[in-house]
């Protein structure tokens, strides 16, 4: 998963680092030269509808999507445990709940031919095709995720459960900061 | 839509919120559910649209580029040295080092938008240095923790990014209205601890640094001054949108990180790597959020809290300090950002009502995360300053070195609410009014 987690940041950072350069000569040229490449914004606006997604699944993998964890700390690890399956659980049906409406927008696109409102008039089936995938491997993962935590519960392997599927702490943030710390000194 | 029904929704996510189910599951429960009940299918069935026109947004692309930014500068190591240039020019102040832990913790927090990686970054330097000069523990470590606070409200700021994609207003506005309440509460803690503090550190060990290395060490500030300048440069004159801005902010780090030697792939991996991973984190609470919205809105819910907040009768003082007590208690108990998703689709509406902008309440609420920051049992900077102190010690020391703070800050905010001006001086010249 971590090798997954990887690549769906490399894709994503790659996006927003070409997308940076875009923007930039765009800005530069408009006003320098006042000439405008027009669309830039319409492409920054599909960059982050197709990145985001994967941002949610690195999120997922990473168990960083945010959980108050003020009364989770102060139970005892069966609760704990309990907890993580259930919210391991609802992340999933929500990921599931949003690919069925991001489905459904894509086929109501694709029936009425919808083109975006833009100097380029993008037939927004491309851009929304695109989302639709990226918002199936967030669906994927986190159902994968899920069962991954019942197969734990099966097994009746609190440990696992509490090891993969525990919020984030600042305590766990705070040691990665440390670390990389160490490293640039 | 009853205001009975809206608070039993609040509390419905509260206790899914506290159940440590991810915020934005607890939220879109109770959006899905509300709108369903309501509505039926009907309902529901917009809200594809709704993510659809929520992601693609261009202001949200500014949300990963700013991560990017901060990523940049504090893992190309631009940022670590601010503290040695800041200690030699502030470590004269009375007060002296302490003003550093202030200086270095606004600057780097403002830059790198984690105050994990701030209290990490700066703690890890200048503990041992304020101890190894006899500095009070207490001051020294509620210094870093309310310093670490200030980069929320200085811009570039995704808490500010997050407020103005839910309260749907100018981020760009924002980010000016920010830095004035930024920069004054930076130099009212500055005061505190020389008033407080006159001679912390004279007893120990004095370093005399020759002032041609003073002025070689300034170099430091350059990159951070640089990009902040770029940023609300081109924002403020109008040159760009905060996007625009934030792909300025990031070639120019590029540049700096490059110039530093350290461009190198593992570097701009792991950039990608944490920078996706808080993107992810924030938006999607963010389009649950706004799913919400679409909820509250269809069955009347903010008409209900507006008409209900303008029955009571209140005037806007009255409710603006009733939000500060609400803030405060609610930030003991929760994260920065779930505050503001919890809490922005319902106050605004509640606020506008009686005539208060949503500029200025973006940094009022803003100014009250920041309190949440350094307020126990869930004040994330207590623990990050904590867990940074090398030999261990009470936690009480921490909390309490930050109690002054706190007080601080509350003084700030009802004086934000005395003087509006202060965070709508910098927008109003900017519009030309």
């Amino acid at each position: 998963m971590q090798t997954y987690s990887r690549i769906c940041a490399v894709v994503f950072g790659l996006m927003m680092t070409a997308l940076c350069v875009v923007i930039s000569v765009e800005t530069m040229l408009r006003k320098i030269f006042n000439h405008s490449l027009a669309g830039v914004d319409e492409l920054s606006g599909y960059a982050i509808a197709i990145g985001a997604p994967l941002c949610f699944t690195i999120a997922a993998i990473e168990q960083s999507h945010i959980r108050i964890n003020l009364l989770h700390m102060r139970m005892p690890p069966r609760a704990r445990a309990a907890l993580n399956l259930l919210a391991a659980l609802t992340l999933a049906a929500l990921a599931l709940y949003l690919a069925y409406f991001t489905t459904r927008t894509v086929l109501e696109t694709r029936l009425f031919g919808s083109i975006a409102q833009t100097p380029w008039m993008t037939p927004l089936i491309w851009p929304q095709a695109a989302w639709m995938i990226g918002m199936m491997v967030f669906t994927f993962s986190t159902v994968f995720l899920a069962a991954r935590a019942v197969l734990f519960a099966i097994r009746r392997d609190t440990e696992g459960l509490l090891r993969e599927f525990g919020p984030d702490s600042v305590e766990d943030e705070l040691a990665a900061e440390l670390s990389d710390l160490e490293e640039r000194a | 839509m009853s205001i009975t029904v809206i608070a039993i929704g609040f509390v419905a996510m509260l206790f899914l919120m506290f159940l440590s189910m991810p915020v934005a599951v607890a939220i879109l429960s109770v959006g899905g559910i509300g709108g369903y009940l309501a509505y039926g299918m009907p309902l529901v069935q917009t809200m594809g649209g709704v993510v659809w026109g929520t992601l693609n947004n261009p202001v949200m692309t500014a949300i990963p580029l700013f991560m990017l930014l901060g990523e940049l500068l504090l893992r190309g190591g631009i940022a670590d040295k601010m503290f040695d240039a800041l200690a030699v020019w502030l470590g004269r102040l009375p007060g002296g080092l302490l003003h550093t832990n202030i200086g270095t913790c606004a600057l780097f927090s403002a830059t790198s938008g984690s105050s994990v990686a701030t209290a990490a970054t700066v703690g890890t330097i200048a503990l041992p240095a304020l101890g190894e000069r006899n500095y009070p523990v207490r001051p020294s470590l509620g210094t870093l923790a309310a310093g670490g606070t200030l980069g929320i409200l200085i811009p570039p700021s995704v808490n500010l990014l997050v407020y103005g994609s839910l309260a749907n207003v100018s981020v760009g506005q924002l980010f000016i209205a920010g830095v004035l309440p930024g920069l004054i509460l930076t130099l009212l803690f500055m005061a505190y601890v020389a008033f407080a503090y006159p001679d912390a550190g004279r007893d120990g060990p004095q370093i005399d640094v020759p002032a041609a290395e003073k002025r070689r060490l300034l170099r430091h500030l350059v990159p951070p001054a640089v990009i902040f300048g770029i940023v609300m440069g081109s924002i403020y004159g109008g040159l760009a949108t905060p996007t625009e801005s934030a792909a300025l902010g990031v070639m120019a780090a590029f540049y700096f990180v490059w110039r530093n030697g350290r461009l190198k792939w593992a570097l701009l991996e792991t950039c990608f790597i944490q920078s996706a991973r808080t993107t992810g984190m924030v938006i999607l609470v963010i389009v649950c959020a706004l799913l919400l919205n679409v909820t509250l809105s269809m069955t009347g819910g903010t008409q209900a809290v507006t008409r209900w907040v303008t029955e009571l009768g209140l005037s806007q003082t009255m409710l603006l300090l009733l939000f500060v007590l609400f803030y405060v208690i609610l930030g003991m108990f929760m994260d920065a950002m779930s505050m503001l998703v919890l809490t922005v689709p319902i106050a605004v509406p509640m606020v506008t009502a009686l005539g208060v902008d949503p500029i200025w309440f973006g940094v009022f609420v803003v100014v009250m995360c920041e309190i949440g920051l350094i307020t126990p049992p869930v004040g994330m900077n207590l623990f990050v300053v904590q867990g940074v102190r090398k030999g261990g010690g009470d936690f009480k020391d921490v909390i309490w070195g930050s109690v002054p703070f706190v007080i601080i800050m509350i003084v700030f905010a009802a004086l934000l609410i005395l003087v509006p001006g202060i965070a709508m001086l910098l927008p109003d010249l900017a519009a030309g009014r």
